[in-house]
């Protein structure tokens, strides 16, 4: 068995070979990236050690962040100059792995048609990351309801004043979600008529993160302006309301080059 | 609006993006990070990887 294994970083267009060599570029721990050719398509592949990426140590290495860290840093410089190049990728996610060239040319040509749809469907694309997020620094508006139970409080004998106030952190509670719920539909709408596709993430539950919502968009790479337009009308709204907005990319197409080719919307 | 590009990204964000997306074969399995976010990683690309390299083992011997 060898003790070199082959690390693939994504699929593009057979025809950007000769510029994938030509940009001499360098993949995880070092080593040259080189394109593995199956008809029409190719692989971006590099060599890495067998002592680091076969099975057994790779989903041990997996869980070590200082380990993960940099080699995900080098994946994403590897398919974020690959998508400069070729104008267009499927992206594969971090760890997939072959014996030889052999093992990539029988995925090649295995999904040829699936991977050239998905190439088509990319070409000339971009993805970009929209998150929506509270803003700690800016107060949310205050309800009637709330200021009418403040006023209450204020008044109240103790015992009754901390039943309102225990009422009132209710109140703020579902106040926030209901504010969540319409900020994230409200930008879902408009990323929708200002992108190509958009993908709704799901997110952690946790009340103590940031992030409302979170969404990708694919968007060719001519209306990058477009978007941020769109992104920054987004904003306007949400800031009054006490959001803010994180915009992210241009990112390969990590979440669109993995979708059905139907699926557009979820979450 | 504070826009960034993925170089500037956090590692979480690196690690979701590359490691719950791109494309998906099958499974996957959790870890925690600094013990605060659980994240899912990609372990499908590796089985599906698996797969090949049995198969191309098999035709090999």
């Amino acid at each position: 068995m060898s003790d070199e294994l082959l690390y693939l970083y994504a699929i593009a267009d057979a025809a950007a070979s000769g510029a994938i060599v030509a940009a001499r570029l360098t993949g995880i721990d070092g080593g040259r990236v080189a394109p593995v050719v199956e008809g029409r398509l190719l692989g971006a592949t590099s060599v890495v050690p067998a002592s680091e990426y076969d099975e057994a140590p790779l989903n041990e290495h997996l869980q070590d962040l200082d380990w993960l860290a940099p080699r995900a840093a080098a994946h994403q410089d590897v398919n974020g100059r690959l998508l400069e190049i070729t104008g267009g990728i499927v992206p594969l996610a971090f760890g997939a792995i072959y014996r030889g060239p052999e093992g990539v040319r029988t995925l090649l040509e295995a999904r040829a048609t699936d991977f050239r749809e998905r190439l088509a469907d990319l070409d000339g694309r971009a993805e970009w990351i929209v998150s929506v997020e509270r803003a700690d620094d800016v107060p949310a508006a205050q309800s009637e309801a709330l200021r009418q139970l403040e006023a209450e409080i204020a008044d109240a004998p103790p015992g009754r004043a901390f039943l309102l106030g225990k009422r009132r952190e209710d109140v703020l509670r579902e106040e926030r979600q209901l504010s969540d719920a319409v900020i994230a539909v409200e930008a879902l709408e408009a990323l929708e008529a200002g992108a190509e596709r958009v993908y709704r993430e799901t997110l952690i539950d946790d009340a103590a993160l940031a992030a409302v919502a979170r969404f990708s968009v694919l968007v060719d790479r001519s209306h990058e302006a477009a978007l941020r337009d769109v992104v920054r009308g987004i904003e306007r709204a949400a800031s009054v309301r006490g959001y803010r907005i994180r915009l992210s990319g241009p990112w390969p197409a990590y979440r669109f080059g993995g979708l059905s080719l139907e699926g557009t919307l979820a979450g | 609006m504070k826009e960034f590009t993925p170089a500037d990204a956090s590692l979480l964000e690196l690690v979701d993006r590359l490691l719950h997306k791109g494309v998906v074969l099958a499974g996957e399995a959790t870890i925690s990070v600094a013990g605060v976010d659980l994240i899912y990683l990609g372990l499908n690309v590796v089985l599906a990887a698996v797969e090949t390299l049995e198969r191309a083992e098999r035709r090999a011997s």
